[in-house]
């Protein structure tokens, strides 16, 4: 007999998604990944100028606002094949970087790591032993006993309290939880450090970016950053250098603590690279322009096929023909009127809400496909396109963390280890490295080139009569992001965006090939049906948000489990 | 967004008031929704606020909003409410109401519990010492820029409310002779561009 569990909600993240799932003989044996609200703001940008476009995207979710804003003037600078100076790329990638080692920090500490963390076992740990493996582990200073006793003392006062507060719906306890003492009181320790350090990378942002949550500083042709290195209003020295400084203090933090605590606690889970690799075709597009043209990029893109690092293909153009053609979605289990399968340039938004029906329709979310495939986005589908292009930061990080993970575990993995539940956040804390040693590179770029007198910020747009059609695509934290507009007489015709959790979190398609959380789950264990802390940690490692595809008014709160026996 | 003055130290005596802010929640362009935003552009349109007031528009931060809020020593939060009630009911509660909502329960969709968020600040030992809360209960909670009927009336009622409850965390708050027109460019018509050939 298996059991039906269903998981609602289970982000942490505004956004509601409901995960169900079939249990039998301990393992998930069928699973669906359902959005449960619609959003349909694409109508609201129907007749609107275009250069006003990215003031409301960025609206769809309150957490990623600056990658709908950057994505949305990228698609319209594509339509109109409009260039923009060097210095708006550049200020423009600062923001992204900034944005991006700030998500990942939260991920991982925030919003996930109490998957793994069982802070009531940090209660026990000892913190002179604490302090000692700590110091074997990274070179951070602020790794003390008495930093240590502190928080141990916090967490005691916490409990004594009766009221856990943050850590209340914690699965604490379980068998699955299996890091000691000191471990535990290590993570806590460094899950509280990371709410200053995730602070100092959302200052970047709001510097450059003139406001945070919601940028201001964006226009269609470049940014609204004046450079006047005289001027204390605009872009200067000052500020420059204290962007600087918040960098350099960020990814310290990346390289000294993320980084070994994620191979620390993942060398106790060795298991979770067996688990929850579920689709293992691959999509990440090319990212940070190094040149006004956007001809060259920091960050490589591509596909692959099946797991397969030989299938690599790169893209490497934001005028991709193969990416502009190949990306359509499918309704065929989604809460919308018909059953077509559309490219975005073609889709119209018509919803009609029904049951959830496992073998019907079950999600507001649409699939999206790439040449006929689901893909999985997002920092594994972006650290395997640096690997497998030789990329050097990339190739850098992947093999010190391979050899790390084999020092401390005794084993002999290999790179295809990263196809899985723990792979996703190995991968995360990966590309947060690289991003913390780039954004020093940009800034460096960004100072030279201001240095050598290009004040540029804006190539102001000109909108032709007749209709131009552009995407805009960006590697954004939780992967691949893209904009696709229509533009009819100087006015929006059509929007759609094809948002990374879309891909990920998407149901099945028109042939019935399960989307990524669907068929990550396939196979992983649940000890104790009643507590799915597993099931939890496979989609959790996806880092879900889905505001951007749909929205939450939850009237029931956080109702973790419902257990139904078929 | 960095305070000037670091906290005082316990007992001393204040020479500057408490660090306060207004904070809009809710997503502009999901009708009702965006009601906390209306309301503040209702607040600065119609009343002289002391330079010293932080006012945040955080939109829909999610786990985000216990970053944005932990330099003050006092907020006003504005939001469309979870609770029942008749469209457009203007609700006002403090920190003792936040406390004794159970784990779980939101009163508003936008923080993932607001109880949550400020139990993370007193653990980091920055909780505000002062909340107030002050809500409209939405009509229509749906894609658009547009506020429903009933919550555009109620709107200067909650703006009055929230400039009551300055008033009461010791802010002062002068309600101007002729209110301006309030900033909600959002809900505005789309504007008329030519093209050109």
């Amino acid at each position: 007999m298996s059991t039906r569990i269903v998981v609602d909600p289970i982000t942490r993240i505004e956004g509601h998604l409901r995960i169900d799932v079939e249990v039998d003989g301990g393992q998930v044996r069928n699973s669906w990944s359902s959005g449960q609200m619609f959003r349909g703001i694409e109508i609201i940008l129907q007749g609107r100028d275009p250069r006003d476009a990215w003031l409301y995207t960025q609206r769809f979710c309150g957490v990623c606002t600056t990658v709908h804003a950057i994505t949305s003037v990228r698609a319209v600078e594509n339509a109109l094949g409009l260039e923009i100076p060097l210095n708006a790329q550049l200020i423009r990638n600062l923001i992204l970087i900034a944005h991006g080692l700030h998500d990942h920090v939260v991920h991982f500490y925030h919003l996930s790591a109490l998957d793994w963390v069982d802070v009531v076992s940090a209660l026990k740990a000892d913190p002179a032993a604490t302090a000692k493996l700590a110091e074997d582990l990274s070179p951070w200073p602020g790794n003390s006993r008495r930093g240590f006793e502190a928080v141990k003392a916090k967490l005691e006062a916490l409990v004594a309290s009766g009221q856990l507060g943050i850590f209340q719906n914690g699965y604490w306890g379980h068998s699955a939880m299996k890091l000691p003492p000191e471990v535990n009181l290590l993570a806590v320790s460094h899950y509280l450090q990371a709410l200053e350090y995730q602070r100092k990378a959302n200052q970047v942002v709001a510097i450059l970016g003139s406001k945070t949550p919601n940028i201001q500083n964006l226009a269609v042709g470049g940014v609204a950053n004046a450079i006047n290195l005289d001027n204390q209003a605009t872009l200067n020295m000052t500020k420059l250098y204290a962007v600087r400084d918040l960098l350099a203090e960020v990814s310290t933090f990346v390289h000294q603590v993320y980084l070994p605590d994620v191979l620390a606690i993942g060398s106790m889970y060795p298991e979770w690279l067996g688990y929850g690799a579920g689709v293992t075709n691959y999509l990440a597009v090319p990212d940070l322009p190094l040149d006004a043209a956007a001809t060259t990029f920091d960050l490589p893109g591509g596909t692959i096929v099946g797991a397969d690092f030989g299938s690599y293909k790169p893209m490497t153009s934001w005028k991709d023909e193969r990416f502009r053609d190949q990306v359509v979605e499918s309704i065929a289990h989604s809460w919308y009127d018909g059953a077509w399968t559309k490219h975005p340039w073609e889709e119209e938004t018509v919803p009609k809400y029904g049951d959830w029906e496992d073998k019907g329709k079950y999600s507001w979310i649409k699939a999206p496909r790439f040449e006929g495939r689901p893909m999985q986005v997002g920092p594994l589908a972006q650290v395997l396109m640096g690997y497998a292009s030789g990329h050097p930061l990339f190739t850098k990080y992947v093999n010190y963390a391979l050899e790390t993970l084999n020092k401390l575990t005794g084993k002999n993995l290999t790179a295809a280890v990263v196809h899985s539940t723990l792979g996703r956040h190995l991968a995360r804390c990966l590309r947060t490295q690289v991003l913390a040693d780039q954004a020093l590179d940009h800034w460096q770029r960004l100072a030279e080139n201001i240095g050598k007198g290009d004040t540029d910020i804006f190539n102001p747009p000109h909108f032709p009569k007749g209709e131009q059609r552009g995407f805009g695509v960006h590697e954004a934290p939780r992967g691949t992001l893209s904009h696709w507009v229509v533009i009819r007489d100087g006015k929006i015709a059509n929007y759609q965006a094809v948002v990374p959790s879309t891909w990920n979190a998407g149901p099945r398609d028109d042939k019935g090939q399960p989307g990524p959380y669907e068929a990550s789950l396939l196979g992983n264990p649940v000890a104790d049906t009643d507590r799915p802390l597993e099931v939890v940690r496979t989609i959790h490692s996806f880092d879900p948000c889905i505001a951007c595809a749909i929205h939450t008014l939850d009237p029931q709160g956080n109702e973790v489990s419902r257990v139904k026996a078929l | 967004m960095i305070p000037a003055d670091p906290l005082p130290a316990p007992g001393a005596p204040r020479v500057t008031p408490p660090r306060t802010a207004v904070v809009a929640l809710g997503s502009i362009v999901m009708g009702d929704d965006g009601a906390g935003a209306a309301v503040l552009a209702a607040l600065e349109a119609g009343w002289d606020l002391p330079r010293e007031l932080e006012r945040l528009d955080l939109g829909t931060p999610g786990p985000y909003f216990a970053e944005y809020v932990r330099d003050y020593e006092q907020l006003v939060v504005i939001d469309a409410l979870r609770s029942p009630g008749e469209p457009g009911e203007v609700k006002c509660f403090d920190e003792s109401t936040l406390r004794a909502v159970p784990a779980g329960d939101r009163l508003t969709p936008h923080v993932l519990d607001l109880g949550e968020a400020l139990a993370r600040l007193a653990f980091e030992g920055r909780a505000p010492a002062k909340v107030r809360v002050v809500g409209i209960v939405p009509d229509a909670v749906r894609a658009g820029t547009e506020l429903s009927a009933s919550v555009r009336s109620a709107v200067p009622r909650a703006a009055m409310a929230v400039a009551g409850a300055l008033e009461d965390l010791g802010i002062e708050a002068v309600r101007r002779a002729r209110s301006e027109e309030p900033v909600t460019w959002w809900s505005r018509p789309p504007r008329r561009i030519s093209p050109a050939d």
